[in-house]
């Protein structure tokens, strides 16, 4: 899902890197004080989860979080995900500086879509929360994929083919990715429904 | 605040599942070096996991393509040196993972003509050696070829690099000092 550097063509990367700045720039503006250490948390959350690899099929891929991330804090989501790519960016080579605008919108973008489609379910009864916090992750991940497959379409040409390969060799992790959102958003609900959007924060003892 | 210590708990096993098994479809490495007049590549992810059917492209200094051809299972791809001169080789190995290798004129032996016998497979007319100093540099090279080949797939071992514990921390560090940043500056409005 990281695009590494030299793979897309220039218009591209300032398209996405002015998109990406937009975003960030309303998720700067929407962040609340006090949520400033959940966007951290969940920033630390995202940088460190595409370390853990998902041996599945032929290829490994490795967990996003953007369904999460973006389900917890809607726009903040952007400069959380930005703030992880630079960071994987300079410590473990992923993706790369020039691609940052890219990577982020790839997976910012279909975080604050998720977050619009399903936060409203998530104080509704158990079963509907956790479907819509597996619908979030999956579909964060495959509307992440079908934005890879767009990237590269101006600059490969087939845009088809190349689609329809990120979506399949997505879609494993797009499954594991909606269990882990609805493992995450369950445990919340029961812990500290607070946290989820939709209600606000529980008094803290 | 129990989700803190719940995502703390998630960060910690995370950061211990990536190292027995690190691997992550993520980046790749090219590693390419030169024996006599072939030139090997081997593509790895970075816990070694070999590229298959990577596409290699080689470049000359314009960027115009040379050769081209499809690693093997085992992540390799050897080719005989089309010509002398700055290379560039380019693994794509499909869905934005790429990676390049430069290879000098030197690194080459550009500084010569044409080898007079190049690998036996594709021998075209073997020019008569004139030299016999040529000839011992020629049969030095081989040699010094094999002997350092396992040297050079050390090398290319080193050569990619692995993911750290401290990187990791580090970069936690980062996002907690971002985050204080921002409650200070959004305090002060």
């Amino acid at each position: 899902m990281h695009l590494s550097e030299g793979v897309l063509s220039g218009p591209v990367l300032v398209a996405g890197a002015a998109l990406a700045a937009a975003g960030t720039a309303v998720g700067l503006k929407r962040l609340d004080p006090d949520r400033i250490a959940r966007t951290a948390m969940l920033a630390g959350a995202f940088f460190v989860a595409s370390l853990v690899h998902v041996p599945l099929g032929p290829a490994s891929v490795h967990l996003v979080l953007n369904g999460l991330v973006g389900l917890l804090l809607g726009w903040p989501a952007f400069p959380a995900i930005v703030v992880g790519l630079v960071l994987q960016a300079v410590f473990f080579q992923f993706g790369g500086l020039t691609t940052l605008g890219v990577n982020t919108l790839i997976m910012a973008l279909p975080a604050v879509i998720g977050y619009g489609l399903f936060s409203r379910f998530l104080q509704a009864g158990r079963a509907a929360a956790l479907a819509a916090a597996f619908a979030c992750g999956f579909l964060a991940v495959l509307l992440g994929g079908v934005l890879v497959g767009l990237a590269l379409t101006f600059t490969e040409e087939h845009f088809f083919n190349v689609a329809v390969a990120v979506i399949l060799a997505h879609l494993p992790v797009a499954v594991v990715e909606g269990v882990v959102t609805a493992l995450c958003v369950g445990f919340l609900r029961r812990v500290q429904p607070g946290l989820l959007p939709g209600r606000p924060p529980a008094e803290v003892p | 605040m129990k989700p803190v210590s719940f995502l703390c708990g998630l960060i910690a096993a995370a950061a211990f599942l990536v190292f027995p098994a690190g691997a992550f479809a993520h980046r790749v490495t090219l590693f390419a070096w030169v024996e006599g007049d072939t030139v090997h590549t081997e593509s790895k992810y970075p816990d070694g996991t070999r590229v298959r059917e990577g596409l290699i492209r080689v470049l000359d200094r314009e960027g115009r393509e040379l050769l081209q051809g499809k690693t093997n299972e085992r992540g390799e791809f050897s080719f005989p040196i089309p010509r002398r001169e700055d290379l560039r080789i380019v693994l794509e190995a499909g869905m934005g993972h790429r990676a390049d290798w430069p290879l000098t004129r030197e690194e080459l032996g550009g500084a010569e003509p044409p080898p007079p016998s190049p690998a036996p497979a594709q021998a075209p007319a073997t020019a008569p050696a004139a030299f016999s100093t040529a000839e011992l540099e020629q049969a030095l090279e081989k040699a010094l070829d094999r002997k350092l080949a396992p040297v050079v797939k050390l090398l290319s071992e080193l050569h990619e690099p692995r993911l750290r514990l401290a990187d990791i921390v580090g970069g936690l560090g980062w996002i907690l000092g971002l985050a204080g940043l921002a409650a200070w500056m959004k305090q002060r409005r």
